[in-house]
C-alpha cells in the first residue's frame, strides 16, 4: 500500500471520526444537559392554557329582580406579538378582526395600545393589561358569523382567537344607576401581578368591577375562571382537552335597592337638574331605611349608563362622560357646604350648651358681629319666635347669635388650636367629617370646621397661601384688577392669620357655611339617626351574598354604631320641629297638594351660598314624621334654594314610596327586611 | 437476504470466498438503519408513508444488489455515459417536468405520481466520473494538472446546476465529495489549498455581489442564532432542538413524541427525521443511528483502503465521503450545529430516490470489495 494514499485516507478517516464525534457529543449535550429545559419547552409547545370564564354573579334588587344580568358573548383575543410577527405586520388580520367586531381599524388599534406606551389613548380605551398577554376585545356590533369564520381557520389567523366573554346586561330599561352599579373593565398588569403574589386566581381574560357595587363586591361576584389545557399541534389546532378545572360561578349580590324606586329617584333628580337649568349643576339623591341605614335608592346625576361600558367604551364617549361630571359619584363623593340642613346639628350643640329649646328667641333681619353683618335669607325679620318656628322658616340670626356666644364662651380667638368647639362636636357625633363606611368605593369624608380643623388646614395650606399672596395673577391682574387685589388680600390674610378661629368662622359654621362640607350620604345617615331616635347607622347597599340556588353565603348586616350621646327628648324636639317645614315652612310650596296628613314628612331645606355661583340646593328629610321609616336627602349644586329644587324632587320620591300618584313601592310595614328567595333566576 | 443468498448459492464458490465477498457488517448496518428509518417515517409521516418507504427499501435492495454485480471494468467504461445521463436528468428539473419543493427545483415528475430527485443520482454518476478521471495518476505524485482541471470541470457542471436549482445542501455535499476524492487521489497540497482559498473567495464574492438571495444567506446563518428569526428557518432549528432535547435518555416512545406528533418540527419525516428518532427513542436511539452510520463509513473506508485499483478506491472514497458529509450535514442541522439545508439522512429519511441512491452506494462499495477480494488472503 502506497504511503501517500494511506496518509490521505487516514486524513479523511480522522476528519469523519471528528465530525461524527461532534454529532454524538452534541446529542448528549441536548438530551442530557439541556434535556430538562428543552422538555419543558416541548410541553409549552404542546399545550395552550385557555381560560374558561366564570359567569359573574348578578346584582339584584330587594325583591330579587336582577338589575345586572349576564349573557355570553363572543369576543376576540388579539395576540399583539403574533400580529407583529406576521409578514404584513398583522394588517390583514387586524382588518378581519375590526370587521368582525364591528369597529373601525383605528378604534381597534387604539384598544391594542398598552397604557404604558407614551402616546397611548387614555384609560379605559388603552389596554391596561399585561403588555404581552392577548387583548380581549368585545363589541356590541360584533358579527357572530364573521367571528365563527375566524374561529374555524386558526392557521389563517394565528394572532386571533375567538373567546367567550360574559357580557353584562341591564334588564330594567329605565334604570341607569351607573355610579351605584359600576361597570367592568380589563384586569391591569399591576392587578395581575398582585394576584399572582397573593395566590389569587386571576387571569387576563377576567373582567374586574370598576366603580360602584361591581368594584365593591368584585371578589364575590367574579367567581373563578376555569382552566382548559388544550393540546394543540403546530398550527394551533386543538387536538384535545387535557385537563380542565371547571369555572366557579360568581355569587349573586342581593341589595336593599328597590328597582322601581331607583328609577323614580333617577327621574326626579334629572328633572330637578333640568329645572336648575345650569350646565354645571350636579345632583345627588339618597334614600335610606331610617332604622337600619339600608340604601333603598341612590342616584348621581348626570350619570353614566353602565351599558356604555359593555364591550368597551369609545374614547369620545369617555371624554364626554368625563366632561359632564358623570364619572363622580355625588352621593358619596360630592362634598358641599350643607347650609341650613346643618341647623339640627347646631341646635343639638346649643341644647348641650344650655340654650333652652322651649323659650323664644329674637330673629332680626341681620346680626352684627364686629364689623361684619350676617343676614337672614333676603334679610327677612321674624321677631320673637320659637326654635321650632326658626327651623320652619330657616331663621339664621338666632343661630348666629348663639354661635357668637359659644365662640366667646370658648375663649374667642384665644381658643386653643387643638379645640373642638360644641357645634363641631355635635357634627362629629352625628358622623360628619369622616366617611360613613357605605359599601361603595372611594367615599369622601367631608370637613367639619373647628378651631383644630382650621389650624390643621392652615398647616397644610400655609405655604401655598403665602406664595399665592406674593405671586402675580397674570391675566386676571390685567382684566380684573379689583378681583385680583381681593384674591391676593384673602391669600395674604390666610397666610398670616389663617390659623385663627375667628368670630366669623364660628358664625358661618353654625349655619353650615364656611369651611364645613358634607356629602349627601353623610347627611342621610345623620338624619336617619335623628329619625330613629339616636341610633347611628352605616349605610349599606348590599344585603346578602347568595348562590345561584338562593343559598345564603353570607348576610351583610346593617352595622349599627351604637347611640349618639344626645338625649331622646332633644331628638324628639328636632323631629317635631322639622315636621312643620313642609306644612308651613320653607318647603311648603314643594309639598303643596301632598297628603301630609296621611304621610307626614319632616325635613329641612338648605341653600348653601357659593361665592360667584347659584346656591347649592338641599333637602334632608324623613317620613313618616312619627316613627320614621325612610330618609330622603337630595342635593343639587347650583340648584338655587332648597325649597325650589331639592324639595320637589324629594316630594316625588315620597310619592313613589307611599304610593301617592302611583302604586306604593313598599308595603305599609316598610321596606322588606328579609332576603328574597332567588332560586331559578336565570343568568 | 435469503433471496440474495439463494442466488449466490447458484455460483461455484467456496464458503470462505462467499463470506469474504459480502461485507455483512456494512450491509447489516445499512439495513438496520433503513428499517429504523422506515419505523420513524411511519411515526412522523403516518402508516402510508411507512409502507411507501418499505416498498422503496425493497426496490433499493434489488437495485443495490444489481449494482454490486456489475463488473468494475464495465463500470469505468460506462462512467462518461452515466455522467451525461445524470446531467440530463438534473436539467429536466428546470423544464416543466420539474417540481419545486421548498424553494428547490430538485425534483422531476415520473409517471404514476412518482418523483425523482436527480441530484441524488448525479452524485453517484459524478463519483464514477471523477474516479475515472483522477485514477490515472502515479502513486507518488498524484494526478497530473490536466486530470485535476478535467476533474474540476466535471464537478463544476452538476454543482452549478444544483446551485441554480436552489438545492444548497446537495451542492455543499457534492463539493465535499469532490474535495475528499481529490484528497485521496493524491492531488498535491498546492492544488488543494489553492482550490480551498479560491472556493472561499468565490463564496464571499457571491454573497457580497448578491448572487445569493438575502433569504438564502439568512437561512444558511439561521442556525447560529435561531431565536433571531422565530418564524422562518430559525424555527426549524429551535423546534428540532427541542424535539431532540425532550427525548431524554430513552425517548418518549415510538409514536409518542409530542413534538413529532404535533408536527412542530417541519419536514420531520425526511430532512428532520433525526429529531424524531431522538425524541421518541431518546439519546440511546440517536447514538445508535450515529453509530450505525459510523459503522457504514468505517466499512466503506476499510474497503477503500483494501482496494487494489485506484479507480475502485476512489469510488469507495467517493461513496464514503458522500454518506459521511451528507449524514453530518443532516444530523448537524437537526442538532443546530450546521446550516439548515434540504439534504436527507441516507437510509433513514423518507424518500425513494434517497433510499435507492444510498443502496446503489452500498452496491458500489460491495462491488469494490468483491473486486479486491481475490487478492486477499
Amino acid at each position: 500500500m502506497a504511503t501517500r494514499t494511506t496518509t490521505r485516507l487516514v486524513i479523511l478517516g480522522v476528519l469523519l471520526v471528528s465530525l461524527f464525534t461532534a454529532l454524538a457529543l452534541r446529542t448528549v449535550q441536548l438530551t442530557v444537559i439541556q434535556g430538562a429545559d428543552l422538555a419543558q419547552a416541548a410541553e409549552g409547545n404542546r399545550t395552550r392554557e385557555v381560560a374558561d370564564p366564570a359567569p359573574r354573579g348578578l346584582i339584584l334588587d330587594s325583591s330579587g329582580r336582577p338589575m345586572v344580568g349576564n349573557s355570553p358573548e363572543a369576543a376576540l383575543a388579539l395576540d399583539r406579538q403574533a400580529l407583529n410577527e406576521s409578514p404584513d405586520g398583522g394588517v390583514a388580520q387586524l382588518e378581519v378582526a375590526a370587521t368582525a367586531l364591528g369597529l373601525t381599524q383605528r378604534q381597534l388599534s387604539q384598544r391594542l395600545i398598552s397604557c404604558a406606551e407614551p402616546d397611548a389613548p387614555p384609560r379605559p380605551v388603552c389596554d391596561d393589561g399585561n403588555p404581552v398577554a392577548p387583548v380581549v376585545v368585545a363589541h356590541k356590533a360584533a358579527d357572530e358569523k364573521a367571528l365563527l369564520a375566524v374561529a374555524e381557520s386558526p392557521s389563517e389567523y394565528p394572532a386571533l382567537e375567538v373567546v367567550s366573554v360574559v357580557r353584562r346586561t341591564y334588564p330594567f330599561d329605565e334604570l341607569t344607576a351607573g355610579q351605584l352599579l359600576g361597570y367592568l373593565g380589563e384586569v391591569s398588569g399591576e392587578e395581575l401581578a398582585e394576584a399572582a403574589a397573593s395566590g389569587e386566581d386571576l387571569s387576563s381574560f377576567d373582567r374586574m368591577g370598576r366603580g360602584g357595587l361591581e368594584q365593591q363586591y368584585d371578589a364575590e361576584l367574579r367567581g373563578t375562571a376555569g382552566r382548559k389545557v388544550m393540546v394543540v399541534d403546530s398550527r394551533g389546532n386543538a387536538t384535545g382537552v387535557e385537563q380542565a378545572s371547571d369555572p366557579v360561578p360568581g355569587h349573586n349580590l342581593i341589595t336593599s335597592v328597590n328597582a322601581e324606586l331607583q328609577q323614580r329617584v333617577e327621574r326626579e333628580l334629572s328633572d330637578a337638574l333640568a329645572r336648575a337649568g345650569r350646565p354645571k349643576a350636579r345632583g345627588a339623591a339618597v334614600v335610606l331605611d331610617a332604622n337600619e341605614g339600608r340604601v333603598l335608592a341612590m342616584s348621581s346625576q348626570p350619570d353614566y349608563d353602565p351599558r356604555d361600558w359593555v364591550g368597551g367604551i369609545s374614547q369620545k364617549r369617555y371624554e364626554a362622560l368625563s366632561r359632564s361630571g358623570a364619572l363622580l359619584n355625588y352621593p358619596i363623593q360630592g362634598q358641599a357646604p350643607p347650609g341650613s340642613v346643618f341647623k339640627p346639628v347646631t341646635l343639638l350643640a346649643m341644647a348641650d350648651e344650655g340654650f333652652s329649646l322651649r323659650r323664644g328667641y329674637d330673629c332680626p333681619g341681620s346680626y352684627q358681629a364686629g364689623q361684619r353683618s350676617f343676614t337672614n335669607y333676603n334679610s327677612e325679620e321674624f321677631g320673637m319666635i320659637s326654635l321650632r318656628r326658626a327651623m320652619e322658616v330657616s331663621c339664621n340670626t338666632i343661630f348666629y347669635r348663639a354661635a357668637d356666644r359659644m365662640w366667646r364662651d370658648g375663649g374667642g380667638e384665644r381658643v386653643a388650636e387643638t379645640e373642638i368647639d360644641p357645634v363641631a362636636n355635635a357634627a362629629a357625633e352625628l358622623g360628619f367629617g369622616s366617611p360613613t363606611g357605605v359599601d361603595l368605593p372611594a367615599e369622601a369624608s367631608g370637613f367639619v370646621a373647628s378651631p383644630a380643623a382650621k389650624y390643621g388646614l392652615w398647616q397644610e395650606q400655609r405655604d401655598n397661601w403665602c406664595s399665592d399672596a406674593k405671586a402675580s395673577l397674570g391675566e386676571l391682574q390685567a382684566s380684573n384688577p379689583a378681583r385680583a387685589k381681593y384674591l391676593k388680600a384673602i391669600a395674604r390674610e390666610n397666610c398670616r392669620t389663617g390659623n385663627r378661629w375667628r368670630q366669623g368662622d364660628a358664625i358661618n359654621a353654625a349655619i353650615g357655611q364656611g369651611l364645613t362640607t358634607t356629602t349627601p350620604i353623610q347627611m342621610a345617615a345623620a338624619y336617619a339617626t335623628i329619625a330613629n331616635g339616636g341610633r347611628l347607622v352605616t349605610p349599606t347597599v348590599g344585603k346578602a351574598i347568595v348562590t345561584n340556588d338562593g343559598d345564603t353565603i353570607r348576610a351583610i348586616p346593617a352595622v349599627g354604631q351604637g347611640r349618639v350621646k344626645v338625649s331622646r327628648s332633644n331628638l324628639r324636639f328636632l323631629r317635631s320641629a322639622m315636621t312643620g317645614v313642609p306644612t308651613r315652612g320653607t318647603a311648603v310650596g314643594a309639598f303643596a297638594g301632598f297628603p301630609l296628613a296621611k304621610h307626614p314628612v319632616a325635613g329641612k331645606t338648605g341653600s348653601a351660598q357659593m361665592e360667584g355661583k347659584q346656591s347649592t340646593s338641599w333637602f334632608a328629610s324623613f317620613a313618616p314624621a312619627v316613627d320614621p321609616k325612610y330618609v330622603v336627602v337630595v342635593m343639587i349644586t347650583e340648584g338655587g334654594t332648597g325649597g325650589e329644587n331639592a324639595a320637589p324632587a324629594a316630594r316625588g320620591i315620597y310619592e313613589s314610596i307611599f304610593g301617592v300618584d302611583t302604586e306604593a313601592v313598599f308595603p305599609k310595614s316598610g321596606p322588606p327586611s328579609e332576603i328574597p328567595k332567588i332560586s331559578g333566576v336565570s343568568r | 437476504m435469503t433471496m440474495v443468498e439463494r442466488r449466490e448459492s447458484g455460483r461455484i464458490r467456496s464458503r470462505r470466498q462467499r463470506r469474504a465477498s459480502w461485507d455483512w457488517v456494512l450491509i447489516g448496518s445499512a439495513l438496520v438503519l433503513s428499517l429504523i428509518g422506515t419505523l420513524f417515517v411511519a411515526s412522523a409521516g403516518g402508516a402510508a408513508a411507512g409502507r411507501k418507504q418499505l416498498l422503496g427499501l425493497l426496490v433499493a435492495l434489488l437495485i443495490g444488489y444489481l449494482v454490486s454485480q456489475v463488473e468494475p471494468r464495465s463500470l469505468r467504461a460506462w462512467a462518461p455515459a452515466l455522467y451525461l445521463t445524470s446531467l440530463v436528468f438534473v436539467l429536466l428539473a428546470f423544464t416543466p417536468l420539474g417540481i419545486e419543493i421548498a424553494g428547490a427545483r430538485a425534483w422531476v415528475a415520473l409517471p404514476m405520481g412518482f418523483t425523482l430527485q436527480p441530484s441524488e443520482f448525479a452524485k453517484l454518476a459524478l463519483i464514477l466520473a471523477l474516479a475515472s478521471t483522477l485514477a490515472g495518476g502515479r502513486e507518488q505524485s498524484g494526478p497530473d494538472n490536466r486530470s485535476v482541471v478535467q476533474a474540476l470541470g466535471l464537478a463544476a457542471v452538476p454543482i452549478a446546476l444544483i446551485i441554480l436549482g436552489n438545492d444548497t445542501g446537495s451542492a455543499l455535499v457534492t463539493t465535499g465529495i469532490v474535495a475528499a476524492m481529490m484528497l485521496v487521489a493524491g492531488v498535491s497540497w498546492r492544488w488543494l489549498t489553492g482550490l480551498a482559498a479560491a472556493g472561499a473567495a468565490v463564496v464571499t464574492l457571491a454573497v457580497m455581489a448578491g448572487v445569493l438571495a438575502e433569504y438564502q444567506v439568512q437561512r444558511l446563518l439561521a442556525f447560529l442564532d435561531p431565536t433571531a428569526d422565530l418564524t422562518g428557518f430559525g424555527l426549524n432549528t429551535v423546534q428540532s432542538r427541542i424535539a431532540v432535547g425532550s427525548g431524554g435518555l430513552t425517548g418518549q416512545g415510538l409514536f409518542e413524541g409530542t413534538q413529532t406528533q404535533g408536527d412542530f418540527v417541519p419536514v420531520n419525516d425526511s430532512d428532520f427525521i433525526f429529531s424524531v428518532v431522538a425524541e421518541e427513542a431518546g439519546l440511546l436511539g440517536a447514538l445508535s443511528v450515529i453509530l450505525l452510520v459510523g459503522l457504514v463509513l468505517w466499512r466503506g473506508w476499510r474497503i477503500g483502503l483494501d482496494a487494489r485499483d485506484g479507480f475502485n478506491r476512489l469510488v469507495a472514497v467517493g461513496v464514503v465521503a458522500w454518506f459521511g458529509f451528507q449524514a453530518f450535514e443532516n444530523i448537524g442541522m437537526t442538532l443546530g450545529i450546521t446550516p439548515v439545508t434540504g439534504v436527507t439522512l441516507p437510509f433513514v429519511s423518507y424518500g425513494g430516490s434517497s433510499m435507492i441512491a444510498a443502496w446503489m452506494g452500498i452496491g458500489l462499495l460491495q462491488l469494490v470489495r468483491r473486486a479486491s477480494a481475490p487478492q486477499r488472503r
